[in-house]
């Protein structure tokens, strides 16, 4: 069940349906790099702005799927925890889709603005000019800014519990994403059309059910019901990784 | 004192950010940067357009490269590689490695060249060692085919550190922003009237004297006075104060403010580097130069922090190489030179108290340095001047006594309103402002005589029958020959001012004024009690009349009446004392208190800022600005401390984990990456300080139970 294009279409579908609530963090960047009137600058700026996304978002992937594989092979030692994982990463994304439909709780007002406005000002750094250079870096702080569907299916990332699966699940989902806001992006600058004015609520629906299905990965019933055998999909990734237990000492080649 | 300051300015500006830079710390005066933070940054980025293209093209295929990897590490290290594949993969690690460090280490090299040469050795230096050193190893044992590689440690240590150190100069640029905030109020030309009509002109070539036309909805471009026309001005880069200011003729404006929708005629009386904005800017540009304490230690532990780091290094370096692990030496060396964080040393202190200062300055604000924020905090006792600061300064009429039944009440305002016409007293304007309002004035006078402090006679026409009258102290109207009736006593030592009236020898009755207490008094020292905080009202005027403006402003000890050398007696007496007192007056006359006071504040009415006593000036003329300050100095001390407690406990565990070995150094840089953003976003939590009205709906600050128990004992 657990194959590689399972993950890669998890992933390209969660961008396809969430792409309406990305609209809204990066659609502004994807407007300024729409914005040049040279046709092929404007391409390769966007361009340039999808490889930097696309690639902090497979090295998160990556850095999630080593994580979850390292966390997976300590319990699956601990028996009576190997579900935790699945649990922990329903529940975030689970959270995260309640994010996005605005059900959480908004913090103090006493710290509202500070680190938008830090933020307004390192992206403004990257937006001073309209150079590839720019476009690329702003692409690569892009994929780093913590959106609650990439917080969301990072936690999936890490529940895979392997390097390659998370990063094809975050490459998906940065293609997912990436993808459609460009061909908005052309259709806006053909029509002019507001693509902030998308409702995101959609994205926190599919969140939800996804966050509980992930959840639901790590019961027994939820394995019966599929007709799958007794093992746990949770640790079959794990145990595909050959984790050693020697984390930081075995280095490559060693 | 703040001239002082100002003059001593240096002028000088980070060529990244914008921060004031003291000529002390910048050896090239063409090319100087606040912190190495802003000079890693500008030679990253760069500071031309086409320099920032380029450069920004650089840092971003390099950061590619360094993600690239890292991802292929991780795969390597999760066994998702063949085993004999995994020489190829070390060799093109090696290839990807090369060119990404060709492109991300020369900033740190050139920085840390630059430090060498100046016999001092900084952080950028340490890490361009470390990450040189990584993957000169790790380059060899891939040639080779045998060792461990460190391609990943040696690639995004330069990333993270870089990316770090351009939040880092973000953040400064941010306490900075409200510099050019306030330079640019001010309008590029203005429309000068001359005779001969009207012409745009720069506002560098507007002279005092010279006739403004301000139309609606434009910025002023002079301090000066209306001439012509009435309109709405909005004055909240000064004051703080949202709601708008009616002009009219003979009221003063400043430069920078917002005339509403009429059109005003303005004549100038303050241009070019005499407006009170620059004054503003270039007190502001001081007291970022002016350390406080807190600074001072950071400074200092910032400077010592690196040797200290370099020794405990190389101790560990040396320590795991004789227990026979030199590699686990090397890993654990550098752990030690990332995670080591002296951010709340050099960045985090002295952006917190820029950002306070901003804060204050955005609000109207002046606070001449950080020293004098830290004061601030440790107040417990607050001393007020009575006359012009807890009271508006000016009399205004509380009652009128008729004491001859065959006047009017009218009658007795009328003519005192039109005999005071001829003088120009103090209480005179307000009698002709109650006379007006009721509309008994109008007439003539002739014959004046006056009696400078006394009072005045002269033959009053009022409503067709004219009288010679009388008015003044008692003690004057007495020795004018005035008949007083039996049950009558002279005016004596009340807690108003009197004026008693009389024509054709008799008494006809009294007028008593008050000078009335400010809005929002009451709060103010309300608040004040709040924060621990004991009000003192040091008056010159007598007794009667300062212990009514306390009673109704809810003062409890009242000292009055006392002379400007009592005033400093009761100050330095407090001081001596033990307490960490503040004073509040009028910036000129009561110059000598405030400077005697650990903390100054003088509500400053005019546009000469230079000539303004006290470390703080609070140019609206708002009371509820003291607590709202006082506030704002004790979250800054509380943020300050706790950047302090977190970076002495962050850098002790860390150092500790990375010495032993526990901490990789990605790890490390990671640590070393969450505890910068942790002080930085600490520190910037000040420039979202509530104003006033916020401040009135919050909790007071306690934080000062022995500032609280001190007062309490005064009172």
């Amino acid at each position: 069940m657990d194959t590689m294009g399972h993950h890669i279409w998890i992933g390209f579908a969660g961008g396809l349906l969430g792409f309406a609530h990305c609209l809204g963090m990066c659609g502004g960047f994807v407007l300024h790099l729409a914005l040049r009137k040279d046709g092929t600058r404007m391409l390769s700026g966007q361009l340039l702005w999808l490889v930097g996304k696309l690639s902090s978002y497979l090295l998160l992937g990556a850095a999630a799927g080593y994580a979850g594989g390292f966390l997976g092979h300590l319990l699956l030692r601990q028996g009576h925890l190997q579900n935790l994982l699945s649990f922990a990463a329903g529940a975030l994304i689970l959270l995260m889709g309640l994010s996005v439909l605005g059900l959480l709780p908004v913090r103090g007002k006493g710290s509202r603005g500070a680190w938008e406005n830090l933020l307004a000002t390192l992206f403004g750094t990257f937006l001073t000019g309209h150079s590839p250079g720019a476009a690329l870096t702003l692409g690569i702080a892009t994929g780093f800014l913590p959106c609650p569907i990439v917080l969301a299916f990072l936690a999936y990332a890490l529940q895979s519990g392997s390097v390659a699966a998370g990063m094809v699940t975050m490459g998906a989902l940065g293609l997912g994403t990436a993808v459609p806001m460009l061909l908005l992006s052309g259709a806006t600058r053909l029509s002019g059309i507001h693509l902030r004015s998308w409702a995101p609520k959609a994205g926190g629906i599919i969140l939800i059910a996804f966050g509980v299905t992930t959840a639901l990965r790590g019961t027994t019933i939820y394995h019966q019901l599929l007709g799958c055998p007794a093992q746990h999909a949770v640790a079959t990734d794990a145990e595909k990784s050959c984790w050693t237990g020697e984390l930081h000492g075995k280095r490559s080649g060693d | 004192m703040g001239s002082a300051a100002a003059t001593e300015a240096p002028g000088l500006s980070c060529a990244h950010c914008g921060l004031p830079v003291s000529v002390a710390g910048a050896r090239d005066l063409d090319d100087v940067y606040c912190c190495h933070a802003c000079r890693v940054v500008a030679l990253i980025i760069g500071k031309q357009q086409d320099e920032q293209g380029r450069n920004l093209l650089r840092l971003g295929f390099g950061t590619l490269l360094a993600m690239n990897i890292m991802m292929i590490s991780l795969m390597l290290y999760s066994g998702s590689v063949e085993a004999q594949t995994i020489p190829v993969f070390r060799l093109v690690l090696l290839g990807l490695a090369t060119p990404a460090l060709a492109i991300l280490l020369p900033p740190f090299l050139s920085g840390a060249l630059r430090e060498c040469s100046a016999k001092k050795v900084s952080l950028d230096a340490l890490i361009a060692c470390g990450s040189l050193a990584a993957f000169l190893v790790s380059a060899v044992n891939a040639v080779r085919g045998s060792g461990a590689v460190y391609f990943d440690t040696a690639t995004m240590l330069p990333v993270l550190v870089t990316f770090g150190k351009i939040i880092e100069s973000c953040a400064k640029t941010r306490a900075a922003d409200l510099m050019h905030s306030l330079e640019s109020l001010l309008p590029d030309s203005a429309q000068r009237v001359t005779p001969a009509g009207g012409e745009e002109v720069p506002v560098a070539a507007l002279r005092p004297g010279d006739l403004i036309r301000v139309r609606p909805g434009e910025r002023i471009a002079v301090d000066g006075r209306v001439r012509e026309g009435s309109s709405c001005i909005e004055e909240a880069a000064f004051t703080g104060e949202f709601l708008p200011r009616l002009c009219c003729p003979g009221d003063s404006v400043l430069a920078g403010t917002i005339n509403g929708t009429g059109s005003l005629l303005v004549q100038a009386e303050c241009t070019g580097a005499e407006l009170l904005l620059h004054g503003m800017v270039a007190m502001i540009k001081a007291a970022w130069c002016n350390q406080s304490r807190a600074e001072r230690i950071a400074e200092r532990a910032a400077t010592l922090f690196i040797p200290v780091l370099l020794i405990l290094a190389s101790a560990t370096l040396v320590c795991w190489s004789l227990l026979g692990e030199p590699g686990q030496g090397l890993l654990s060396a550098l752990s030690v030179l990332v995670v080591a964080c002296p951010c709340t040393m050099g960045i985090a202190t002295p952006l917190a108290t820029s950002l306070a200062i901003g804060r204050a300055a955005r609000s109207g604000i002046v606070v001449r340095g950080g020293s004098v924020l830290e004061q601030m905090a440790r107040t417990d006792l607050i001393f007020f001047d009575k006359t012009g600061t807890m009271t508006e300064g000016r009399p205004v009429l509380q009652e009128i006594q008729v004491i001859d039944d065959t006047v009017q009440q009218n009658e007795l305002l009328g003519r005192l309103a039109v005999l005071e016409s001829a003088g120009g007293h103090v209480l005179g304007r307000a009698v002709a402002a109650e006379a007006s309002r009721r509309g008994c004035g109008g007439g003539s006078v002739a014959q004046v005589q006056v009696s400078p402090g006394l009072g005045m006679s002269g033959q009053v026409t009022w409503q067709g029958t004219t009288r010679q009258v009388t008015a003044g102290t008692a003690s004057f109207v007495s020795a004018a020959g005035v008949a007083r009736p039996e049950a009558v006593s002279p005016a004596g030592e009340g807690d108003s001012s009197v004026i008693e009236v009389a024509w054709e020898g008799r008494l006809r009755g009294r007028l008593l004024f008050s000078d009335a207490v400010r809005p929002l008094a009451r709060e103010c020292v309300e608040l004040l009690a709040g924060q621990g905080i004991c009000s003192v009202l040091l008056s010159g005027d007598r007794l009667p009349a300062a212990a009514r403006a306390a009673a109704q402003t809810g003062i409890a000890r009242v000292e009055a009446p006392r002379s400007p050398a009592q005033k400093l007696q009761a100050i330095t007496g407090s001081v001596a004392a033990g307490s960490c007192v503040a004073m509040v007056g009028d910036g000129i006359n009561d110059a000598p208190a405030l400077a005697a006071a650990q903390t100054g504040i003088a509500f400053c009415a005019g546009t000469d800022l230079a000539r303004q006593a006290g470390n703080v000036v609070i140019l609206s003329g708002s009371l509820m600005q003291v607590p709202w300050l006082i506030g704002l100095s004790r979250q800054t001390a509380h943020i300050i401390r706790r950047n302090f407690a977190w970076s002495f406990g962050y850098n002790s565990v860390a150092l500790l984990a990375a010495s032993l070995g526990l901490l990789h150094p990605l790890l490390a840089a990671l640590a070393m990456a969450a505890s910068s953003l942790t002080v930085l976003g600490n520190s910037l939590r000040i420039s979202g300080y509530p104003d006033e009205a916020g401040l009135r709906q919050q909790p007071p600050v306690t934080g000062f139970q022995q500032s609280a128990d001190q007062s309490s004992s005064i009172s």
